[in-house]
């Protein structure tokens, strides 16, 4: 599969592709699977929060702020993490970018 | 905090959301299957089919997922005449109107509908692949055997006597045995039902069978090995070659260059634990070129009933003759004795020539 390296600005809306399904798990993490594919992927916390904020679309902005908000995390580290996980899904064909 | 959730937990948790989603389901149950849990797997796929079953591209994919787990040999041991007739004729010899007999391995139903056939007054047969036993169930029902063959999806192995048989069985059928006779793990399957499953007296078909080897001469033995090929010598890669493969017996490819030997023999009617062991077989060779070890199986239905695959050219059968190559031919002379040695770990057959000594 080609790798994509997107250019993701903080303005970027991101939205759930709609053949993903999702599941939390006990454990604090989560699971993520591209039905057309048949893959699945494990998230982290931040991950699984991430994911839970795309329940509708938003901008990479608004979930940067959201997620430093509640994770102890300084700004420039949460955007690049943020950046990081939306890229990866990206690549994996559950999230869009606009 | 919980403990962290397995790969098992994961599917375990898409599987909760999926249910409803068939798309979801039906891209679910590979997972499963590669997970360990082809039951479930093929479970779930069936209800994302009941969910949409006007769906051809689901139906499709379906199909493709419930037939992968399904092997080949299902459509190809039923049509060797000669296995068949072997069984139905120890099944009719045994069989009365009073039998109760339990199959293990039903695959399409044949065998149990012969022994209904032969007049058995009930016939329990299980089979551990879901898909197979419902397709055997409808089959033993299109053929009007619905009402005396009983079919329960399920391993031998999880089977009770009395909670699921209505008691020990007087006779034993079945035919889960490989190429190399011990594959599909027969030796386990039999132990247990003569111990937990079957009367004390019962009759078990086969009773036994038998490894069968000799020396032998394939003479497309380097069909497949790499040499030289645009320019760049690749032969290293034939050692990473198969350590057998199969050959249909009646093919003129394989000659035998000695009279077949007794390898390992099987009394499939014992519950005594079979360990797994090791044989040496003298053959005095016929003379000429000998580039491997063929091997085959026989089975002894009972005292009057034999089948064996002995390769020979023309001759048929469902099962293949094994062909064990040696690592370097040995050019023998007529009456030359070379020593075949095989083991088992009561599954997996291994065969190799013992290296003449030095003079």
């Amino acid at each position: 599969m080609w790798q994509v390296f997107l250019q993701i600005a903080l303005q970027t809306t991101l939205t759930r592709c709609d053949a993903v399904l999702y599941a939390p798990l006990d454990d604090g993490q989560g699971v993520i699977m591209n039905i057309a594919e048949g893959r699945f992927f494990s998230v982290n916390a931040v991950g699984r929060r991430v994911w839970e904020l795309l329940t509708a679309p938003k901008t990479l902005a608004e979930i940067c702020a959201a997620i430093g908000g509640e994770f102890a995390v300084d700004a420039a580290t949460c955007q690049a993490a943020v950046t990081k996980f939306v890229s990866d899904n990206i690549n994996r064909g559950i999230v869009r970018a606009s | 905090m919980p403990a962290k959730a397995s790969r098992r937990d994961q599917i375990a948790a898409l599987e909760q959301r999926a249910e409803g989603n068939p798309a979801a389901m039906l891209a679910l149950a590979p997972l499963m299957r590669d997970d360990g849990q082809e039951q479930q797997a093929l479970a779930l796929c069936r209800r994302a089919l009941a969910l949409a079953p006007d769906d051809a591209e689901l139906a499709a994919k379906a199909r493709f997922f419930i037939s992968a787990a399904v092997p080949d040999w299902h459509f190809v041991i039923v049509k060797d005449a000669a296995r068949n007739a072997a069984y139905e004729a120890a099944l009719r010899r045994w069989v009365t109107p009073c039998s109760r007999v339990l199959e293990i391995g039903t695959g399409t139903g044949l065998l149990a509908m012969m022994a209904a056939r032969a007049g058995a007054a009930e016939v329990i047969t299980c089979e551990a692949n879901p898909e197979v036993a419902r397709a055997a169930a409808e089959i033993t029902s299109l053929n009007d055997y619905g009402q005396r063959v009983r079919v329960i999806a399920r391993h031998s192995d999880n089977l009770d006597a009395e909670a699921d048989m209505g008691g020990r069985a007087d006779i034993l059928v079945s035919e889960i045995v490989s190429n190399n006779l011990l594959g599909e793990h027969v030796l386990p399957a039999h132990e247990r039902a003569v111990r937990d499953l079957l009367k004390p007296d019962a009759r078990v078909i086969p009773a036994r069978g038998t490894v069968r080897v000799a020396l032998a001469y394939d003479n497309q033995a380097d069909r497949n090995d790499l040499g030289t090929i645009e320019g760049f010598d690749l032969s290293p890669f034939n050692a990473l070659a198969a350590a057998q493969r199969g050959i249909a017996i009646g093919d003129e490819r394989l000659e035998l260059r000695s009279e077949a030997a007794d390898l390992f023999t099987f009394d499939f009617a014992s519950a005594e634990y079979t360990p797994p062991a090791r044989a040496v077989r003298p053959c005095r060779s016929k003379g000429g070129m000998v580039n491997g070890v063929a091997q085959w199986i026989a089975l002894e239905m009972d005292e009057v009933t034999r089948y064996e695959n002995h390769p020979a050219a023309g001759a048929t059968s469902c099962w293949r003759a094994m062909f064990h190559p040696l690592s370097q031919p040995i050019e023998t002379r007529a009456g030359q004795t070379v020593r075949i040695v095989g083991s088992h770990d009561r599954a997996m057959l291994t065969i190799w020539v013992e290296p003449a000594k030095a003079a």
